[in-house]
């Protein structure tokens, strides 16, 4: 009986996400199914979307500990920014050889970002839903978006196609290889994160109490600031910006199980996987033939969620 | 060891069987394309996929009456007519790929300038045969035309086609040749911002070819957007507004024509060479071209 009420959530988390990843087979901007369509297509795409999901939700949830401030993720921080800078650059410097050409340099983009968003945090009080830290994210959102603008007007263009519609965040591009290979990464860094969640979950409650917890705060800060960084990285480099994910998958994996990260990690990431293969779905059925960026979709859903967790920390103060 | 040599020989014979089977009759010949990508196409492609609305023209000109082989075109082609009943595979930067996959092409036309190279090599390794076009100059806009009759089979009545368009084209060069006073063009295709014909797109060739000067001939982009102070600096004899619709009368051009009155200081302005020229057979480099260059010529140096 008590290894079931343990185990519920998960079942119908996975549950969740095998209906979604079917329903993603299954639909998309043509109605009639071809066989071809759905292996060559919409598998690799699904496998992707459920890479950078769960990617996002735990690189959501990792910021959310480190600063410990609900409104952390990777887009609005601005280090998505960062890291799309950082591939702009790779793409422009013709790194784009292999997958990880361009990984490495978005994950030096978000690393120096969030370099620089950690060095702001320390100098302002930005715990506990502060809304100083998202201002500085802000800044660091358009300070990245510009330079990656400055970036394509002084590169020849042609080597640059299509990266618009990237950097809006779309998952068009996989191939099968490619989206496998996202998969076992973020399955090896979501675990190598979850072997952190202790000094998470003590630094959740704040410097002060993870010291008296006997935590090595700035060891832990290190490894987590990386840890992120690299899941940043691999869905930025595959995927483009995709926003908001990881606000809104670890705030209701919050509601149902609790703040500690032993449940939170694994279950962010499925949800994480079910929200964006449900969005990029969505993507390609809403304006048949034609497909949106998903990350359009995820921010059409997204950002009010950010205003009304917003409004309502507000009320609560 | 008595057992080894069978052991080899009825795998290699299913091997040969298996090589005859896939080799067998072949019915398809080698393109080698403007990226220089050697592509198997059938020899009567009849399920066609276009992802320019160029493409399409161009592929309906060596047609002629047997356009139900084109099964896919890319959004906003409208000529001829009849290939805007055709099922849309999306924006020629923003293809569907499910919606080409599905289509089950036996031939796709793209180009190197308008698609997205990403998505070529997408369709590519799905094993969608894709001929790439280049379409950047007169001698690969020729070159073109070759190569798509080539693509679908089409030979003497397509060659006759070309032919001529060479003839028009060489015709009109030998005009344009002799103009003595040759006009400085300014050729808009966008107003805001504004976007001209810069030196790498074939339509600059175009306005050398009737005889006249394009300011933005020098520019090391195809469509490049300067700003209105650097038109003032180039001073041209004369603004061509350009159209991307069914002709020249729509109010949105003319609205476009008159927003140069803005600077009365520029010479066209001054001698109301502002003018809005018909696009589409401009603008597509297909069999229509002809056309759309005798109306260049015309709204530049009018019937002399």
């Amino acid at each position: 009986m008590e290894t079931r009420k343990v185990f519920r959530p998960y079942v119908i988390a996975i549950g969740c996400w095998v209906l979604s990843f079917i329903l993603a087979l299954k639909l998309g901007s043509v109605s009639d199914v071809d066989f071809s369509v759905v292996t060559a297509l919409r598998l690799p795409r699904a496998i992707l979307a459920t890479a950078v999901g769960m990617a996002l939700a735990i690189a959501g949830a990792s910021l959310q500990a480190l600063f410990s401030n609900p409104l952390c993720e990777p887009y609005t921080l601005g280090i998505s920014s960062g890291s799309a800078l950082g591939a702009v650059i790779g793409f422009s410097l013709g790194l784009q050889w292999m997958v990880s050409g361009l990984a490495l340099t978005a994950f030096i983009g978000a690393i120096i970002f969030m370099g620089i968003l950690y060095f702001f945090s320390r100098r302002t009080d930005t715990g506990s839903g502060n809304l100083s830290l998202l201002l500085i994210g802000v800044m660091l959102g358009f300070l990245g978006s510009s330079m990656v603008a400055l970036c394509l007007a002084v590169t020849d263009s042609q080597g640059l196609q299509g990266i618009m519609s990237w950097l809006l965040g779309d998952l068009s591009r996989a191939r099968l290889a490619g989206s496998s290979l996202s998969l076992v990464s973020v399955l090896l860094l979501s675990f190598a994160v979850w072997n952190h969640r202790k000094d998470l979950d003590a630094l959740l409650m704040g410097e002060e109490t993870a010291v008296t917890l006997g935590v090595n705060v700035n060891h832990a800060r290190r490894r987590i600031i990386f840890l992120s960084a690299m899941l940043i990285a691999v869905s930025v480099s595959a995927a483009g910006m995709i926003g908001f994910v990881g606000l809104v998958v670890p705030h209701f994996v919050r509601k149902m199980v609790g703040s500690l990260h032993q449940k939170m990690i694994p279950l962010c990431a499925i949800w994480g996987a079910t929200v964006l293969v449900l969005a990029d779905m969505a993507a390609r059925v809403v304006a048949r033939p034609f497909e949106l960026p998903v990350g359009a979709v995820t921010a059409v859903i997204g950002a009010p969620f950010c205003l009304w967790v917003i409004a309502r920390r507000r009320t609560v103060e | 060891m008595r057992f080894a040599a069978p052991n080899l020989i009825v795998p290699s014979l299913w091997g040969a069987l298996f090589f005859l089977a896939i080799s067998g009759p072949v019915s398809a010949r080698e393109i080698i394309d403007a990226t220089g990508t050697h592509v198997q196409v059938v020899d009567h492609p009849n399920r066609i996929v276009t992802l320019v609305p160029s493409l399409g023209e161009l592929a309906s000109d060596f047609l002629g009456l047997d356009l139900q082989r084109i099964v896919g075109v890319s959004e906003s082609t409208d000529y001829p007519p009849a290939l805007k009943k055709v099922e849309s595979v999306g924006q020629y930067q923003r293809l569907s790929l499910e919606k080409i996959l599905s289509l089950k092409p036996d031939l796709v036309l793209a180009t190197e300038d308008g698609n997205f190279k990403d998505q070529i090599n997408h369709l590519r390794e799905l094993g969608v045969p894709v001929v790439v076009l280049s379409t950047q100059t007169f001698s690969e806009i020729e070159d073109s035309m070759k190569k798509v009759a080539l693509a679908l089979g089409e030979s003497d009545e397509s060659k006759k086609l070309i032919a001529r368009f060479e003839q028009g084209i060489a015709d009109l060069r030998a005009r344009g040749a002799k103009r003595q006073a040759k006009k400085k063009i300014l050729l808009e295709l966008d107003d805001d911002p504004l976007v001209v014909v810069g030196g790498k797109s074939f339509l600059n060739e175009a306005i050398a070819l009737v005889g006249a000067e394009n300011v933005y001939g020098d520019s090391s982009s195809g469509y490049p957007r300067p700003s209105h102070e650097d038109v003032m600096k180039k001073n041209p004899d004369m603004v061509l507004v350009a159209t991307f619709g069914e002709s020249a009368n729509e109010p949105l051009y003319l609205q476009r024509a008159q927003s140069w009155a803005r600077y009365p200081d520029l010479k066209a302005v001054q001698t109301r060479q502002v003018k809005v020229i018909y696009g589409n057979p401009l603008l597509r480099p297909s069999m229509r071209l002809l056309e759309g260059l005798a109306l260049l010529e015309k709204a530049i140096y009018g019937n002399s």
